[in-house]
C-alpha cells in the first residue's frame, strides 16, 4: 500500500481530543490517587490546569505536559502537525515558552506503510520547529490505529505564570479560535462538509497558540486555559471551579467555524458533545432562549482549540485588537464574563 | 407512522436521520426512531427533547423505540428569535412568556413578617406549576431572597434546576455588600435586567 492512499481518519471512530476518557470518570480515578506535595510545585492536578508547573528558582519555572491521540484527519503529515500543535498549546496556555519535546508514537508497521510513520513525525517536527522548541528523542510502541503526540517541557518566569485559577469577577472572557472542530470532523466522515470548510477547520488546528500567548503576556493577562477535548463548557467549568467564580457565556457571541453551525443544526453532533454536556450539566444553567445547537457547539470537543482568556475590562479592547490584527485570529471574540461564585458555575445565555 | 431505522449507526448519524425525518412530516405528526445502541439512544432522547419533539421511549430487548412529535414551527422560531415568539401564538405551548420580579424580600405591603411568609409560599407554589416564568429578577431588598442560608434560596435553586433563569441585581449586591453571600442566580447588570423586562411577554411584580 502506498502512503498516498492512506486515510488515517478511517482508522478510528473517535479521533483527536474526543478520544479522551469521559471527564467524570477521569476525575473519579484521579481523586483516588494520593496527591504529591512539594514546596516547589506551583500547579498540580488539583486545579485541572493545562500542565504541571515546578519552580526551579526565582527566575524560572518548568512547565511540563503531554498530549497524544489517534488521527483527527486523513493526511499523516497534517496529523503530525495538529498533534504537535495541540501538545505545545498547554505550555502557551500557561504563558510559557516550549523548550524541549519528546515524540510519543504508537504505530503498527504491519498495518501501515513505514512512510506514514515518517510523515507523522515530520509533521510534528515542523510545528515543534516553528515553536522554536527542540525534539530530544521519543518512544514508539507497536499499536494500531496510530496515536501520536508530544511530551513538552517549557519555561516561564514564576511571577508571569498564567493559570486557570486566577479568574476575577468582572473579567471578560475572550476565545481566540472558533468552535466546531468535532462537528466538522464528524461531518467529514459522513461526506456532509464542503471541502473548503473542512480545509479551514484543519488549518485552524494547525495554528500554534504562541500568538495568543504573546498577546496575554503583553497585556498582563493572568488567567487562561486552552480549549480541547472537554469543549468550551468543560474547560470553562474547570476554570470556574479553580478560581471559585461563576462564568456567563453568551451563546450567540460564540465564534463558530464556517459551516459547523449549520451542520450542528442538522443534527451532526458527535457523541463527545453529549458526554461533555452531561459532565457539565449539574453545574450549568442554560437560559430558555439558547438555541440547542449552540449549546451543543459549546460542548463540542475541540482538538488543538484556542485559548480562553480572562481579561480585565480596561484591557479588553487592546487584547481583542491585537488578536484580530493577524489573519490567523480574525474570529477571536468576547464570549462572556466572570461573575462572583453562586450556585451554578456556568450560565449559558 | 414515519419510521427511521438507525440500527447499526453510530452518532451523529442517528441524530441527522431523526432531524431529516422530522422535516419530512407535518407539524404535530409523529415519527418513530429505532436504535440498537444505548449511547445513541440516550443522545437521541436528549437531542429530540432539545428540539421540543417530546420523545417517548420504549425498550424491547436490545432495541429502543423512540416516538417523537414534530413541534409547531413557532417553537423553533422562538429559539431563534424571541420577538417572533411573542407574536406567533404557540399551539401546544403557552403563548406568553413571563418574568417574575421581586422588589423586596416581602410579598405585598403590610405586616413585614406576613410579607416574608407569603413570598416563601409563592416560590414553593411556583415550583409545582407547569407554566414557569422564564426569569425571576431580584433587585433592591429583593436580593435578600437569594442569600445563603435562606429557605428562599433553596426554592430558587430548585426553580433554577427546572430551567428558570434567576437574575440578581449586581449593583444591589455591591450596595448591600453581600457579594460573598449570594447563593443562587446569575449576578447581573442593569442593562441585562432592562432587556429581560423589555422582552418579557408580561411581568409579575411581587
Amino acid at each position: 500500500m502506498n502512503s498516498q492512499d492512506i486515510d488515517l481518519l478511517k482508522t478510528v471512530e473517535y479521533g483527536g481530543c474526543s478520544a479522551k476518557l469521559p471527564p467524570a470518570e477521569l476525575a473519579g480515578i484521579l481523586s483516588k490517587l494520593p496527591q504529591m506535595q512539594h514546596p516547589n510545585i506551583m500547579v498540580d492536578i488539583e486545579t485541572h490546569d493545562d500542565a504541571g508547573v515546578y519552580k526551579l528558582n526565582d527566575e524560572t519555572a518548568l512547565i511540563f505536559t503531554t498530549d497524544f491521540f489517534p488521527p483527527i484527519c486523513s493526511d499523516p503529515f497534517e496529523f503530525g502537525e495538529i498533534a504537535a500543535t495541540n501538545a505545545l498549546s498547554d505550555v502557551y496556555a500557561m504563558g510559557g515558552t516550549p523548550l524541549l519535546a519528546l515524540n510519543l508514537l504508537m504505530f503498527s508497521s504491519a498495518q501501515m506503510p513505514i512512510s506514514v510513520f515518517e510523515k507523522i513525525l515530520a509533521g510534528g517536527q515542523s510545528k515543534v520547529k516553528e515553536a522554536g522548541c527542540l525534539i530530544m528523542g521519543g518512544h514508539t510502541i507497536e499499536d494500531h490505529p496510530p496515536k501520536y503526540g508530544l511530551a513538552v517541557v517549557g519555561t516561564v518566569h514564576p511571577d508571569k505564570l498564567i493559570t486557570n485559577a486566577a479568574a476575577k469577577p468582572g473579567d471578560v472572557l475572550i476565545l481566540t479560535k472558533p468552535l466546531g472542530i468535532g462537528v466538522l470532523v464528524a461531518a467529514q466522515r459522513l461526506n456532509m462538509v464542503r471541502e473548503n470548510a473542512y480545509r479551514n477547520g484543519i488549518e485552524q488546528m494547525k495554528i500554534l497558540n504562541n500568538f495568543g500567548r504573546d498577546v496575554m503576556v503583553r497585556h498582563g493577562v493572568r488567567c487562561a486555559t486552552d480549549i480541547t477535548g472537554f469543549g468550551l463548557l468543560g474547560h470553562a467549568l474547570k476554570m470556574a471551579e479553580a478560581g471559585n467564580v461563576s462564568l456567563s457565556i453568551k451563546s450567540r457571541d460564540l465564534p463558530i467555524i464556517d459551516q459547523a453551525d449549520q451542520l450542528a443544526n442538522d443534527g451532526c453532533i458527535p457523541g463527545a458533545s453529549f458526554r461533555n454536556l452531561s459532565y457539565v450539566q449539574p453545574h450549568l444553567h442554560v437560559a430558555k432562549l439558547v438555541e440547542p445547537h449552540l449549546k451543543m457547539l459549546a460542548a463540542d470537543a475541540q482538538t488543538s482549540g484556542g485559548l480562553l482568556m480572562c481579561v480585565p475590562p480596561d484591557k479588553v479592547q487592546d487584547v481583542l485588537n491585537d488578536l484580530r490584527s493577524v489573519n490567523t485570529h480574525t474570529q477571536a471574540s468576547i464570549v462572556g464574563e466572570v461573575l462572583p461564585k453562586t450556585r451554578k458555575s456556568i450560565y449559558l445565555e | 407512522m414515519h419510521t427511521i431505522d438507525t440500527k447499526g449507526k453510530l452518532c451523529p448519524e442517528p441524530l441527522i436521520m431523526a432531524k431529516n425525518g422530522l422535516r419530512d412530516v407535518e407539524e404535530g405528526e409523529k415519527i418513530l426512531v429505532i436504535s440498537d445502541n444505548e449511547t445513541s439512544f440516550q443522545n437521541l432522547m436528549s437531542f429530540l427533547s432539545d428540539l421540543g419533539a417530546n420523545p417517548v421511549a420504549e425498550q424491547k430487548g436490545e432495541e429502543y423505540f423512540v416516538e417523537a412529535t414534530k413541534p409547531p414551527e413557532s417553537s423553533e422560531k422562538a429559539e431563534k428569535n424571541p420577538e417572533a415568539y411573542c407574536s406567533v401564538p404557540g399551539v401546544s405551548e403557552p403563548s406568553d412568556d413571563y418574568v417574575v420580579v421581586a422588589r423586596s424580600c416581602r410579598m405585598g405591603e403590610g405586616d413585614e413578617e406576613l410579607g416574608r411568609l407569603l413570598i416563601r409560599g409563592y416560590f414553593n407554589a411556583l415550583k409545582g406549576m407547569d407554566n414557569l416564568p422564564t426569569h425571576i429578577v431580584m433587585y433592591n431588598g429583593g436580593i435578600n431572597l437569594a442569600l445563603k442560608d435562606t429557605d428562599t434560596a433553596i426554592a430558587l435553586g430548585e426553580l433554577e434546576d427546572k430551567g428558570v433563569t434567576i437574575i440578581v441585581c449586581g449593583t444591589c449586591v455591591d450596595f448591600y455588600r453581600v457579594k460573598e453571600k449570594v447563593a443562587v442566580g446569575r449576578i447581573s447588570n442593569m442593562y441585562q435586567i432592562a432587556n429581560i423586562l423589555a422582552e418579557a411577554g408580561h411581568v409579575v411584580y411581587l
